[in-house]
């Protein structure tokens, strides 16, 4: 299968990869999985006092547009407050890579890896 | 004709390999292409389509996680091409886990390995036990899920093989 370049560049360069200690909670981390093809993702961001995203790390262990889709996210996220990056949606990101139609769950995945992230902020911090 | 009844099968989860094997070469047999060569055109084509049909069905029901599938489509509930996600932080996080680990292992764990692909099997075959009797009860959303976290056990499986292939052949 054909990747695009965009898609190449993130898997072979992943940003910001790696894990914040999961109970800080200042971290909100968002566990997906796509049953489709059995990839998983974690994907977590780190709140200021402000409610601002500051940083974001991620970790999947699935094919390169999955990859890519959670490394463009990470990328995207910073700076943003949970509001905006609850926005994000998939059709965006998989624009940004052009994903094929059979790669659109990869992208579903990353936008419900920032949901799950949100709730579980919100859940801890309530 | 459900593909159970294809190959007079009963339509359940639990099903005779041996029985199905051997359907499937019989079924091959009466409906091969080069027996209808001398035929006309829409007599070979209709052997062609039940020939790939018996292929597919065999495909299918060959393999635990897709046959459940195919049950669960039959009873009314088609998560074939669903595109939606898991949130089952737990489940995901062991497996997250788990994948860390294969990723980690090397050369030297030969035995770790052995021992790991054991305890996935046993996992996996108590998972497929878990659908046989969810599909008993007709419960079509639980069956469902467990479809679900056994396409991520099958796919952790997957990698485990791919890596004993690169170490060790």
């Amino acid at each position: 299968m054909a990747y695009s370049e965009k898609v190449i560049d993130h898997y072979e360069n992943p940003r910001n990869v790696g894990s914040f200690d999961k109970d800080d909670k200042s971290v909100a981390t968002g566990m997906v999985g796509a049953p489709a093809c059995g990839d998983v993702m974690k994907l977590q961001l780190k709140i200021d006092a402000n409610g601002i995203i500051e940083d974001a790390k991620f970790k999947t262990y699935g094919c390169g547009s999955a990859i890519a889709s959670s490394s463009l996210v990470t990328e995207w996220v910073k700076g943003k407050s949970l509001e905006e990056a609850g926005k994000i949606s998939n059709t965006e990101i998989s624009a940004e890579l052009a994903l094929p139609p059979v790669k659109i769950h990869c992208s579903i995945l990353a936008e419900d890896a920032i949901k799950a992230a949100i709730d579980d902020y919100k859940s801890k911090n309530a | 004709m459900n593909y159970f009844e294809l190959f007079s099968l009963p339509t359940d989860y639990s099903i005779d390999k041996t029985r199905l094997s051997q359907t499937y070469r019989d079924l091959q047999k009466q409906y091969h292409p080069d027996k209808f060569a001398m035929q006309d055109d829409k007599t070979r084509l209709q052997a062609m389509q039940k020939s790939t049909e018996i292929n597919d069905a065999f495909e299918t029901l060959k393999d635990s996680c897709l046959r459940a599938q195919y049950i669960l489509k039959l009873s009314g509930l088609d998560i074939e091409l669903e595109q939606r996600t898991l949130q089952d932080t737990d489940f995901l996080m062991q497996q997250m886990e788990w994948r860390e680990k294969v990723a980690d292992f090397t050369e030297d764990d030969e035995d770790e390995i052995e021992a790991f692909s054991k305890d996935i099997s046993k996992l996996v075959s108590d998972l497929e036990a878990d659908i046989e009797t969810a599909l008993k009860n007709k419960t079509l959303e639980i069956t469902a899920n467990l479809i679900r976290k056994l396409k991520f056990m099958l796919k952790l499986q997957v990698e485990l093989e791919l890596l004993e292939e690169k170490l060790f052949d």
